[in-house]
């Protein structure tokens, strides 16, 4: 899942940017406003966290005119202003939630994993394809109850592909949401990283993720 | 004056005591005064009744004396006394009171009564009464032969205690009226001091009503007393300057909060992270140091708040010396020198190095420090700053100029509120934005005044004395040093 976060404080965002990558998420950051409505509305983020007090440009300001880019991320507001006030002018403007600084990192974590199954429509945290089981929080992958032995990048890919499944998946949507801005994917790496996947998911992940030609890939039970 | 109530009792009363005192004493005078006056007149009435008594046969002089009809004169108890001298030949009648003895008799009294006390025979403090008085012939034919009318000295004499008693019942009246007056107006004076003082306490009433959470806009008292109106005003001022303070108080205790919270968050942040990737020593190193740095700038930021607290309450002291600011101004700037270059700055010093002026060294140091810091800091690349010291008609005052973009003449009175900043978002974390308000309380304590004025696209702030001397070296006095450095 990609996620921008924009934060004027070198300190917290280099630290957000290092523990969210750390979670499996690429992450890109800016630190003002106007850098990260750039990067906001040329690039398909999953989750915005967005200060409000910006250089350039305020957090609302942003939002306001992030109102209509087509499948804009869903925005996490996070700031040292906490009266209700501030909350109700950050949810009105178009956030989705609201975190006051100071905050648990794992807080913070939790509220974007729930971000990112609103953003696919899950209720539970725990995805379930046939044999198949992703559990997003523990970021692992099961198959008939084993556990996959999957690379940061490869569950990024199957976490992905899982939240999509029955759509097919362009390979540009692919690497726009597990590689960050600076990390461009080698020409075939999303070809490749889909095969590794599949070769460990076995003759079920065969059938699992299919090729279609010319479009993408898409990941739907065996049978569906 | 521990009782409004109590002075003005105490000085109605008293006054109302005296005037009365006044007042009765002289009414208790003049009444005894009347009294003794009538009591004189009876005594004189007495001898014209001794005269009328009194004739002459020829040569001699009767006198029909009844006891009957005078019992008075009697040998009684309280007896009263006379004496009849005739001219020339001694006693004529006296009392029988008297038995043998003589009343002193001032023979030069005229044919006007004469009155004075003098003991009585019997010892009893009495009044006399002496005239003379010209007896009646009783066959009063004119002629030659008729001899000469004689001429008699009558003295009467009487005890004075009823006098006494009546000028006791005077005085025991006038005392008893005067207490009566006395308490009257103490009742009077009580119940005015009461309703007087109800305003009062009804504006202290609708002053104690105030919530300080939710003080009013303005300060309604009520109808008063004129006199009461200027109290009402002033308090109502009170309330303002209250709110203001606690306004003041709110907003730097949410920008306390503010600034604090950001610093927390990047610990915290970091910390978890590290912690999440314990087997990353690298990253643990890293983490330390960001939270030894962070923790440094949140240390430093604390303690300008605690210093501000202490001058805010005027727990620390100054000295009072001869400080060559010159010297310190060149000082500060040099160590700048390499954020001006960076930020290709023209600063003119225009004060030489041995200006003196009265003050607090190391507070002088700090505000001229935050002062030229600001400038060189906020000014935009290859701007101008200028400093200078002046001598003004009663003092002195010390300036710095930089260029400025964005300040506007509705952010001057903020510059000195912590944390404030012009850049909302607070970004620079090189900056407190305590600087100005540190400057602002230490120059407050020590007696200056720091002030801030646009002059065009040019801010200006200026340190001023109004009480003080500037003392600039001989030659620099005559033509001003200008040290440019770029």
């Amino acid at each position: 899942m990609r996620v921008l976060i924009v934060e004027d404080s070198d300190t917290l965002r280099e630290s957000l940017e290092l523990g969210l990558s750390g979670e499996g998420f690429a992450v890109d950051s800016a630190a003002d406003g106007l850098s990260g409505l750039k990067l906001a509305r040329s690039n398909p983020y999953d989750v915005l966290v967005l200060d409000l007090l910006l250089p350039e440009l305020d957090g609302l300001n942003l939002l306001v005119q992030l109102r209509d880019k087509p499948d804009r991320p869903l925005v996490l507001i996070l700031t040292a202003r906490d009266g209700v006030e501030d909350r109700v002018k950050g949810l009105n403007a178009g956030a989705d939630d609201y975190l006051v600084k100071p905050f648990a990192f794992a807080e913070l974590l939790a509220r974007v994993h729930a971000l990112v199954r609103r953003r696919y429509q899950e209720r539970s945290p725990q995805v379930r394809v046939g044999e198949l089981c992703v559990d997003v929080l523990a970021r692992r992958a099961q198959l008939g109850g084993s556990l996959i032995d999957l690379s940061s990048r490869e569950y990024q890919l199957l976490e992905y592909l899982v939240l999509r499944r029955g759509q097919i998946v362009t390979r540009e949507e692919i690497e726009d949401h597990i590689y960050g801005v600076n990390r461009l994917p080698a020409s075939n790496a999303v070809d490749s990283a889909v095969c590794i996947v599949r070769a460990k998911l076995g003759a079920f992940g065969r059938s699992l993720i299919r090729t279609k030609r010319g479009q993408g890939y898409v990941l739907e039970e065996p049978g569906a | 004056m521990k009782s409004i109530r109590g002075f003005l009792m105490r000085t109605l009363l008293g006054g109302a005591a005296a005037v009365i005192a006044a007042m009765c004493l002289a009414v208790y005078l003049l009444a005894a005064d009347s009294l003794e006056a009538q009591f004189d007149r009876n005594l004189a009435d007495r001898v014209q009744g001794f005269a009328s008594v009194l004739f002459q046969v020829e040569d001699k002089v009767d006198f029909e004396f009844s006891e009957e009809l005078m019992p008075e004169y009697a040998d009684a108890e309280t007896p009263a006394f006379f004496e009849l001298w005739r001219d020339g030949q001694g006693v004529l009648e006296r009392s029988p009171s008297l038995g043998k003895a003589d009343l002193a008799v001032p023979f030069d009294a005229s044919s006007d009564p004469r009155c004075w006390s003098a003991a009585l025979p019997d010892g009893r403090q009495g009044r006399f009464v002496a005239q003379r008085v010209e007896v009646h012939h009783l066959y009063p034919e004119e002629g030659p032969d008729r001899p000469q009318a004689a001429r008699l000295l009558v003295v009467v004499a009487r005890g004075q205690e009823e006098l006494a008693a009546a000028h006791h019942g005077l005085l025991l009246r006038c005392v008893v009226f005067a207490a009566l007056l006395l308490g009257l107006i103490a009742l009077i004076a009580w119940t005015a001091v009461e309703r007087a003082l109800e305003p009062a306490r009804r504006l202290a009433s609708r002053l104690d009503a105030i919530d300080v959470y939710a003080l009013p806009e303005t300060f309604d008292a009520g109808p008063l007393p004129r006199e009461l109106a200027p109290v009402a005003e002033k308090a109502d001022a009170l309330i303002r300057r209250v709110d203001g303070a606690l306004q003041r108080e709110r907003r730097t205790v949410a920008d306390i909060a503010h600034e604090l919270r950001t610093p927390i968050s990047e610990i915290l942040t970091t910390a978890e992270v590290a912690l999440r990737n314990r087997q990353d020593s690298g990253l643990a190193r890293k983490a330390l140091s960001t939270v030894r740095n962070v923790t440094w700038r949140m240390g430093g930021s604390i303690s300008t708040l605690l210093r501000l607290a202490r001058l805010e309450m005027g727990s620390e002291s100054f000295e009072r010396e001869s400080v060559n600011v010159g010297a310190i101004v060149d000082e500060i700037l040099r160590s700048l020198g390499s954020l001006a270059q960076e930020r290709e700055l023209r600063v003119e010093n225009r004060i030489p190095v041995g200006a003196r002026v009265d003050g607090d060294a190391e507070a002088l140091r700090i505000i001229a420090s935050n002062l030229l810091g600001n400038a060189l800091y906020y000014s935009p690349p290859r701007g101008r700053v200028a400093c200078s010291i002046d001598g003004t008609p009663l003092g002195w005052r010390f300036m710095v100029e930089n260029d400025t973009d964005n300040l506007a003449a509705r952010d001057l009175g903020a510059l000195t509120e912590p944390f404030w900043r012009k850049d909302r978002s607070r970004t620079d974390r090189n900056r407190s934005g305590l600087g100005l308000a540190l400057s602002n309380a230490l120059a407050q304590r020590i007696g200056l005044q720091l002030g801030f004025e646009l002059v065009g696209s040019r801010l200006r702030a200026s340190l001023s004395n109004e009480a003080g001397a500037l003392i600039l070296p001989v030659d620099a006095a005559l033509s001003p040093i200008a040290r440019d450095s770029a």
